[in-house]
């Protein structure tokens, strides 16, 4: 979907038909990153959704790439979800993902999660971070954005997203995983199917 | 109606629900055009510190993620009021500027004791009249996680029209109404509003539940100490 075409998936179901079916799983992998229940990460899918279709009419090109824009939208979400209870979240949902989960789902869900565990691991080992630099870091080592994709999420200039991923990946020397000496940054923590 | 197999076309039917009941965007679409950024300056009076977006640099929309979960809407009535209902305090703003370009000057400040909190009509800060949600601090709060389908407390409150030299006086009721899902919802029409004359929301704990509206010149100082 070209970036022009974005604010129309607010109301126009095609479009947001062909904006979905191309960023679904990415929504899906994201989630599980950084939850591990399958129930919450189905909630949390959908309501990553609803987010998107309410702040497409506001989306600008030049503010970022689709993806860039979608995944700052997805940090939102599932940070606010840590700071409600799981009760309230749902009563308020407008679409409750769980209720559309049969058992194949739930395992297909849980391979997903299998997959990030050691993104899991290395999500919960950003405590150490600062929250500026802990936002930049996720979205280049476990999301896999650019640096310059990661800035436009957070809507921070480039250069102050490379100094606070520098400072981040200096921070986090002993949990990191390198392939080898040349290799500035850590691969994303997961299996790729 | 066929059963999908999977979730996550099931999620795309309800989805797509959603997004066909939503209006295509018409003239009154979000793209703001000019900006009326009136800070009449020398009279906006401000208790305990800058007012804090009035002269703003343009700030980063929905990639900043601060638009998504619709923190606020801003609709104009077919009476001429515009009804705001705020569902969270984020994007202070962003709020401000969707009031302005509806025709309702506003200054938006949502830190705890950014000034009129309840009961606070009697302030200076010119005639106005201040409408206040009960700060009623654990009642509110279990209202607000039990999500109870009952029709949230409705108060209004008409403080008295202070008369001051050179200073518009309006007497006009307004209701602030907390509805069962938490949010907070009220109406006023701009043609009401005099010249100069902006509204303020504020709270008085950094709380929704502790929301505030008044409207007038100046900025309500905040609640004295008991």
């Amino acid at each position: 979907m070209s970036p022009d075409e974005l604010p129309r998936i607010g109301h126009d179901p095609a479009a947001f038909a062909a904006f979905y079916g191309e960023h679904v799983e990415a929504v899906q992998r994201f989630v599980v990153r950084r939850v591990a229940d399958p129930h919450l990460a189905a909630d949390l899918t959908a309501e990553i959704f609803l987010a998107v279709v309410d702040a497409a009419p506001s989306y600008r090109p030049g503010r970022g790439t689709p993806t860039a824009w979608l995944f700052g939208i997805a940090r939102h979400v599932v940070a606010a979800e840590h700071r409600r209870a799981g009760r309230e979240r749902r009563a308020h949902a407008r679409v409750e993902g769980r209720r559309l989960l049969e058992p194949d789902d739930v395992a297909r869900m849980q391979e997903r999660i299998d997959a990030a565990a050691r993104a899991r691991e290395l999500h919960a080992a950003l405590d150490a971070l600062g929250e500026g630099e802990r936002a930049v870091f996720e979205l280049v080592a476990l999301d896999d954005l650019s640096p310059a994709e990661a800035a436009a999420a957070l809507g921070i200039r480039p250069v102050t997203a490379r100094v606070r991923l520098h400072r981040a990946r200096t921070s986090l020397r002993a949990h990191l995983t390198f392939d080898d000496d040349s290799t500035p940054m850590p691969r994303p923590m997961e299996a790729r199917s | 109606m066929t059963s999908t197999h999977r979730f996550e076309e099931r999620l795309l039917e309800e989805l797509s629900a959603v997004v066909a009941a939503r209006p295509a965007p018409g003239p009154a679409a979000s793209v703001p055009t000019a900006r009326r950024r009136v800070v009449p300056r020398g009279r906006l009076a401000v208790a305990g510190g800058a007012v804090t977006a009035a002269v703003a640099a343009v700030a980063v929309f929905a990639s900043s993620g601060d638009h998504t979960t619709a923190a606020y809407a801003v609709t104009p009535q077919p009476s001429g009021a515009v009804t705001v209902t705020i569902r969270s305090l984020a994007d202070a703003d962003g709020l401000q500027r969707a009031l302005d370009d509806a025709g309702l000057p506003a200054v938006v400040d949502y830190r705890a004791d950014g000034g009129g909190g309840v009961g606070c009509a009697a302030a200076p800060g010119g005639g106005a009249v201040t409408g206040g949600t009960t700060a009623g601090g654990p009642t509110t709060t279990r209202h607000e996680e039990s999500g109870h389908a009952e029709a949230g407390p409705t108060l209004t409150q008409s403080g008295p029209a202070l008369p001051r030299p050179g200073a518009g006086r309006v007497r006009m009721s307004t209701s602030v109404r907390m509805r069962p899902d938490g949010s907070v919802t009220f109406s006023i029409d701009p043609g009401k509003l005099a010249a100069g004359q902006k509204v303020f929301i504020t709270t008085s704990t950094g709380a929704l539940t502790s929301i505030a509206i008044a409207v007038g010149e100046t900025r309500p100082a905040p609640c004295p100490a008991p």
